[in-house]
């Protein structure tokens, strides 16, 4: 279990630096064309559009990543109070909730896909790109979040079950109470930039 | 009543330390389910795809990777030093500093959690070798980076902005006052308190003028990226949206120029990026999606009804929304509190005559105000997560606390001289 | 008999279709027609936080036993639904009725045959106009090359290729809450919209001109999902055949009331909605139309033509029997 649990993260975190060059891209290509559309009257509207796929799909991708930094916001108002079983049991719930979100997520956005098929559906766009290219990556994202969240609640059942809810801490709980044994509250909102 | 009983659920789901994207969309599917048979489900994936591709939303991903590339680059930590040898030697001594850097951070980053990480993680260990009161200095952290969202440029003026069609350049000259009141605000307090109990104060900064000079120089990257985003805005040159990209590149160009752009900087900046930016819009599009199901069942019809029947003065009202907002600004996350709210406040404010620009500005400190009220502020828990392991959370709320008053006067002011947010937009904007 | 609580989705809460004639419609007009027993809830979409791209998935999928939907919103998922309001083929709004009458078997078979469901009605929005951003010397009447070169808000295929290739103007993508504040700052030389709209949006604010010359009329329309309509007894659905077939006549006298009313605003007045905007009508020269006309057979249509060939064998020549006949266009793919 541990070594799936290793190989997921770092599976996710392989999309990361994918679509974080990917946002990287955008940058680059949208001031390219703002120069050439200010100093040549030259404009490729195809920039937005294609920066729109690569956001939505980098969204999904890096839910999962954020599922393993458990950095899902949680308030830890009453869990900083919890023993270790009773914070082990607080997480299996917080992965159950998430789970039930998300596979609802993940099936309706599997049947987006299929009637985008169905209707061969392309952008309102000059580009006319078929919609099921983007669309495909978009829910193969959300679909790796799934199995990433089926296979963290089942290790962390297995865990407490086997009476090691000590351990789950580390894999599914809240980070500063986890790492600070418990004395110091704040949710899992950050490390180094956020954007409220 | 029903109203209620889904406030009290919430509260308990909070209180279950659920992920807060999980809670709201979970709600959105049991309502849907049990009131409505989940029809309105079957609009969750086109709606899902419609939204996370949104051009407008684009912007926080951009302006997080911003601040993670100034953070790394060494641009913050200069400018924090710079900074400090000008206004240090005020009693209070770098507590000043960390306004004063919030605030000219804020001038290039859209993001108050991306302000207050970068210049908390600068300033922190500057605590133990001055000898400051730890709570008061966190304090001023905390608050000093929510300008991030009210000093142009801002995500949340421009989320603002979209949601209610309300001109985003005219909301960022709207901020730019209020924005440098707040920062002065927030440094007389500091002052004041520091008169009051000397104790508080820790050893000031002492630098020659040969030494502030010099520093000059660190304050000229953060100036180019403010020109870049904001100067391509006014010179027409550039949207909002793309600005934020401008700004990415002009970051990036100041690295390079620094001799800190390499390849691991730049795996640890997409990591902070998609870290922060996925959470995000996990929470938003949440958000979105309880708002089809609550927008079904006429919450907001029923809400604009209940209080236009109340039959409140505008003073009244506005003073019934300052309240509200700071209640649930307690335990909301500000997106969300955005999202969810913004479709019933906006009209019924307008209505009563008060201005979409003006009341942008009202809304953006409030949502600063929730930044950093606990039990869920989101910029505490930066700040906390800075500190070393196993300190008291309380503390971080202590401090922030007299930077709240600061907040509230600056509200109240405005709600007294709506001229010190709309006088800049108009100039500019005159018919 | 029975009783009904219908679904339905509408158009923007803050307009007029929706606020005096959609919303009235469902929840007074119907209910008091069948006493009491046909009612709606029915949300406009800026309520539900919706766009209206995804109207035909929610008809088809039953999400919502009624939609109002408009065309160019939705051409992501049908062509043929994009043919019924191409930029530029119409000339004015009396014109555009028959184009809908022509074209609504089309329209139909479409619906009927991707969509599950059926049309009610159709109908329009005041006509879109370039309000643009010009110096004060620009001449009143101008040709088809002053708007070479120039900057203008791309909305959709059909538009940018209206905008290269008959304007040779510059599409900049913009999304619609930052148009404003662009066509303010110069970042757009002129932005696209409904005559109405840009009035109530105060686009006069933050420009100069406004071009006479009608790129279309936002067709809409009004369609239920075909199993609850097969649901309903035969004298609930004449009943609200017949219902629909005032507010359809009702529909278009206010469309052709706001059409005037808008340009009106927009100009110097008479405006009942508040201060005329006080923009500069221009014009465009009768040789400067004729130019237009003939690019958009062959740019407009012509492209469209091939996109919807590519993906509805047979639509370029439903459209050449109907909308093409009327006006005397040919599409060729
Ligand atoms: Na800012
Ligand atoms: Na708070």
């Amino acid at each position: 279990m541990q070594k799936l649990h290793s190989f997921l993260y770092r599976l996710s975190r392989l999309s990361v630096w994918i679509f974080g060059a990917g946002y990287l891209a955008i940058a680059l290509a949208t001031t390219a064309d703002v120069l050439m559309r200010w100093l040549f009257s030259i404009s490729t509207p195809a920039v937005y559009e294609v920066s729109g796929y690569i956001f939505a799909v980098a969204t999904t991708w890096g839910f999962a990543f954020v599922l393993f930094e458990r950095a899902h916001v949680r308030i830890d108002v009453v869990y900083q109070a919890l023993g270790p079983r009773l914070r082990a049991l607080a997480d299996l719930l917080a992965l159950l909730a998430l789970t039930l979100f998300v596979a609802v997520l993940t099936w309706r956005a599997w049947l987006t896909l299929d009637e985008t098929l169905l209707f061969d559906s392309r952008a309102r766009t000059a580009l006319q790109t078929p919609l099921w290219i983007p669309q495909s990556l978009w829910l193969a994202g959300l679909a790796y979040f799934l199995l990433c969240l089926v296979f963290l609640s089942t290790y962390v059942l297995l865990l407490i079950l086997r009476g090691r809810s000590a351990e789950v801490g580390t894999i599914a709980g809240i980070p500063h109470v986890a790492q600070h044994g418990g004395t110091a509250p704040g949710a899992a909102a950050t490390r180094g930039g956020s954007a409220q | 009543m029903k109203a209620m009983g889904f406030l009290a659920g919430l509260l308990a789901l909070l209180a279950l330390s659920l992920p807060v994207a999980a809670i709201l969309g979970d709600i959105a599917i049991v309502m849907d389910q049990f009131w409505n048979n989940g029809r309105l489900q079957r609009t969750f994936g086109g709606f899902l795809w419609e939204k996370s591709n949104q051009y407008l939303l684009l912007s926080i991903p951009l302006f997080v990777l911003l601040g993670e590339i100034n953070l790394r680059s060494g641009i913050a930590a200069r400018m924090y030093d710079a900074v400090a040898k000008w206004i240090g030697w005020l009693p209070g001594g770098l507590m000043h500093a960390n306004i004063g850097a919030s605030t000219i951070f804020a001038a290039t980053s859209g993001s108050s959690v991306a302000t207050s990480a970068t210049i908390g993680t600068v300033a922190y260990p500057e605590i133990a070798r001055h000898g400051y009161s730890e709570p008061l200095f966190l304090g001023s952290i905390a608050a000093g980076g929510t300008l991030g969202i009210l000093i142009p440029p801002s995500v949340t003026l421009i989320v603002y902005g979209v949601l209610t069609q309300t001109s985003v350049p005219e909301l960022y000259m709207a901020g730019i006052v209020p924005g440098a009141l707040l920062a002065a605000l927030f440094s007389l307090t500091v002052l004041g308190l520091c008169l009051l109990r000397p104790g508080l104060s820790g050893s000031p900064v002492r630098a020659s003028w040969a030494d502030r000079l010099r520093a000059l120089t660190d304050l000229v990257p953060p100036m180019v990226i403010f020109l870049g985003v904001i100067g391509t805005i006014y010179a027409g040159i550039a949207t909002p949206t793309e600005a934020a990209s401008i700004g990415v590149v002009l970051s990036l160009i100041l690295s390079a120029a620094n001799r800190t752009l390499n390849s691991r900087m730049l795996l640890a900046s997409f990591e902070g990026t998609v870290r922060t930016t996925s959470m995000i819009m996990l929470i938003i599009l949440a958000a979105m999606i309880l708002n089809i199901v609550v927008g079904y069942f006429g919450a907001i019809q029923a809400a604009t009804r209940m209080v236009g029947a109340l039959g409140l003065e505008p003073w009244q009202l506005m003073a019934l929304i300052v309240v509200f907002y700071l209640v649930i600004g307690m335990f909301m996350e500000t997106f969300s509190m955005m999202l969810t709210t913004i479709g019933i406040v906006f009209p019924l404010v307008t209505s009563v005559g008060y201005d979409p620009v003006w009341f942008g500005v009202v809304v953006v400190l409030l949502m600063e105000a929730a930044l950093i009220t606990p039990p869920i502020g989101v910029n505490l828990f930066v700040v906390q997560g800075i500190r070393a392991r196993g300190a008291p959370f309380r503390d971080v709320c202590i401090g922030a606390a007299p930077f709240l008053a600061a907040m509230l006067a600056l509200i109240v002011l405005l709600i007294w001289q709506p001229g010190l947010a709309t006088w800049l937009p108009d100039l500019f904007y005159a018919q | 008999q029975e009783s009904h609580d219908f679904a339905v989705v509408g158009t923007w809460g803050q307009l007029a279709h929706w606020m005096d004639r959609e919303s009235v419609f469902w929840n007074e007009t119907l209910p008091a027609a069948s006493d009491g027993r046909l009612t709606a809830t029915a949300r406009p979409l800026t309520e539900l936080g919706m766009d209206g791209t995804t109207v035909m998935r929610e008809l088809r999928s039953g999400a919502f036993d009624f939609a109002h939907g408009v065309f160019l919103y939705v051409a992501a998922d049908s062509p043929v639904i994009e043919g019924a309001d191409l930029v530029g083929v119409t000339p004015d709004l009396a014109t555009f009725r028959q184009v809908m009458d022509v074209y609504r078997p089309v329209l139909e078979g479409e619906f009927q045959r991707l969509f599950n469901s059926h049309i009610l009605m159709l109908y329009a929005w005041p006509q879109t106009h370039l309000i643009c951003n010009f110096p004060e010397d620009t001449p009143s009447e101008v040709d088809l090359s002053f708007f070479e070169g120039r900057h203008v808000r791309s909305f959709g295929a059909s538009a940018d290729e209206f905008i290269t290739n008959s304007l040779g103007a510059v599409p900049v993508a913009v999304a619609f809450g930052e148009v404003l504040p662009s066509l303010e700052r110069g970042a757009l030389d002129c932005g696209a919209t409904g005559v109405l709209s840009a009035y109530s949006g105060s686009w006069q604010q933050g420009t100069t001109h406004d071009l006479q010359v009608a790129l279309g009329y936002t067709a809409s329309f009004l369609a239920v999902n075909n199993d609850t309509w097969n649901a309903l007894s035969d004298e609930d659905r004449a009943l609200i055949e017949e219902q629909v077939a005032l507010l359809e006549d009702q529909t278009w006298e206010a469309t052709a009331r706001e059409d005037a009313e808008g340009i009106a605003c927009l100009s110097d007045g008479p405006c009942p909605r508040g201060e005329p905007g006080g923009l500069q009508q221009m014009t465009m020269t009768d040789a400067g139309r004729e130019a237009l006309r003939d690019s958009v057979e062959t740019g407009v249509i012509g492209a469209w033509a091939t996109r919807c060939e590519a993906r509805s064998p047979g639509c370029a020549e439903a459209w050449n029997e109907t909308i093409g006949a009327l006006l005397g266009f040919e599409a060729r793919p």
